[in-house]
C-alpha cells in the first residue's frame, strides 16, 4: 500500500524503521540532532523514490542504504560537527561502585571510543553488531567489498575493546 | 558489576551480543513518537510522490498518443485505394452462374471454369 503511494500505510513504515534508521544515522553523524534530520531526510527521499523501490527485495536494507547516504550527504553539506569525546577528568569523577555512574562512565567511554573510529567502522560496526545485517549486506549498502567490511568490523570491534577494558578492571 | 564486551572471534560472521547492545543503547534516539510524527507531516507537506507525477503525466499522454494513433490511421486511410466491395459470389452471379454451383464449389478453379464455359 504505501508503495501505491499511502501516506499512512508508510507512516507506518516509518514507525517500525525509525529506530534502527535513526541508531544509523547517529553511527554516521556522532549526534542525535543531525542524526534525526538526517533520518528525515532519508525518509522523505525514500517516500519519493518508492516508485523505484523492487517489491521483491526486502525492504529495510533498501531504506537503511537510502537512510546512510543522507547522513553522510548532511555531513558533507553542514561539516557536522562531531561528537567531542569527554575530558578525561569528568569520566574520573563519575567512577564509583554506584550502578548508575558506573553505566555512564561505559557510556562516555563506549562514545569516546565510537567517535574515534572512522565514520565506515562506526557504520559498519553499528549495522553488524546492534543492528544484525550481514557483512555482505552491509557491504552491498556501503558499496565496499565485503572484506572491507570484515576489516571495519574487526579493527572497530579491537578499538572498542580496547577502549573499554580500563572501566571494565575498574568497575569489577 | 562487569560489562564483558567482544568474545575472541572478530572475523566471525556472528553479532556480539554484548556489544550490540551497548551501542543500541549509547545510539538510541529519543522521542520516538515525535520523531514518528514529525516524518509524518513532513510527508504529509510533500508534495506529491512519483506516482501522482506519473498518473498526472499518464492522463494528457494517453489522450495525446491516442490523437497521434487516430491522426495516423486517417492519414493512411485516405491514402489507401479504396476497396472494390465486390465478392467472388457476387461476380460470379453476375455471370450468371448457378447459386448451386457457387454453393458447392470447392475452389475458385472450379468456378472461373464455369464462367468461361458460359461464355
Amino acid at each position: 500500500m504505501a508503495a501505491a503511494g499511502d501516506a499512512d500505510a508508510f507512516g507506518r513504515l516509518v514507525d517500525i524503521h525509525a529506530p534502527a534508521a535513526r541508531r544509523a544515522a547517529h553511527a554516521v553523524l556522532g549526534n542525535a540532532d543531525d542524526a534525526d534530520d538526517a533520518a528525515q531526510d532519508g525518509f522523505l527521499a525514500a517516500w519519493r523514490a518508492l516508485g523505484g523501490y523492487d517489491p521483491a527485495r526486502p525492504f529495510r536494507p533498501w531504506l537503511m542504504r537510502i537512510v546512510v547516504n543522507a547522513a553522510r550527504d548532511l555531513r558533507r553539506r553542514r561539516r557536522v560537527r562531531h561528537t567531542e569525546p569527554l575530558p578525561p577528568q569528568r569520566a574520573a569523577g563519575t567512577r564509583g561502585p554506584d550502578h548508575d555512574a558506573s553505566r555512564a562512565l561505559l557510556r562516555d567511554r563506549l562514545g569516546e571510543a565510537l567517535a574515534a573510529l572512522t565514520e565506515r567502522q562506526r557504520v559498519a560496526i553499528t549495522l553488524f553488531d546492534a543492528e544484525g545485517y550481514a557483512h555482505a549486506e552491509i557491504a552491498e549498502l556501503l558499496g565496499v567489498p565485503e572484506g572491507t567490511v570484515r576489516s571495519d568490523v574487526f579493527h572497530a570491534r579491537r578499538a572498542m575493546r580496547k577502549a573499554l577494558a580500563p572501566y571494565q578492571e575498574e568497575s569489577r | 558489576m562487569t560489562h564483558e564486551v567482544t568474545p575472541p572471534n572478530d572475523f566471525g560472521g556472528t553479532p556480539d551480543e554484548r556489544l550490540g547492545a551497548l551501542l543500541r543503547e549509547h545510539l538510541a534516539p529519543a522521542g520516538h513518537a515525535a520523531f514518528v510524527g514529525r516524518v509524518r507531516a513532513a510527508i504529509a507537506a510533500e508534495p506529491a510522490t512519483s506516482w501522482d507525477v506519473l498518473a498526472r503525466w499518464a492522463r494528457p499522454g494517453v489522450a495525446a498518443a491516442a490523437g497521434i494513433l487516430l491522426a495516423l490511421g486517417l492519414l493512411f486511410g485516405l491514402a489507401q485505394p479504396s476497396p472494390s466491395g465486390v465478392s467472388l459470389a457476387d461476380a460470379a452471379q453476375a455471370a450468371g452462374v448457378p447459386a448451386v454451383l457457387v454453393a458447392d464449389a470447392s475452389s475458385t478453379d472450379v468456378l472461373l471454369a464455369a464462367v468461361v464455359g458460359d461464355e
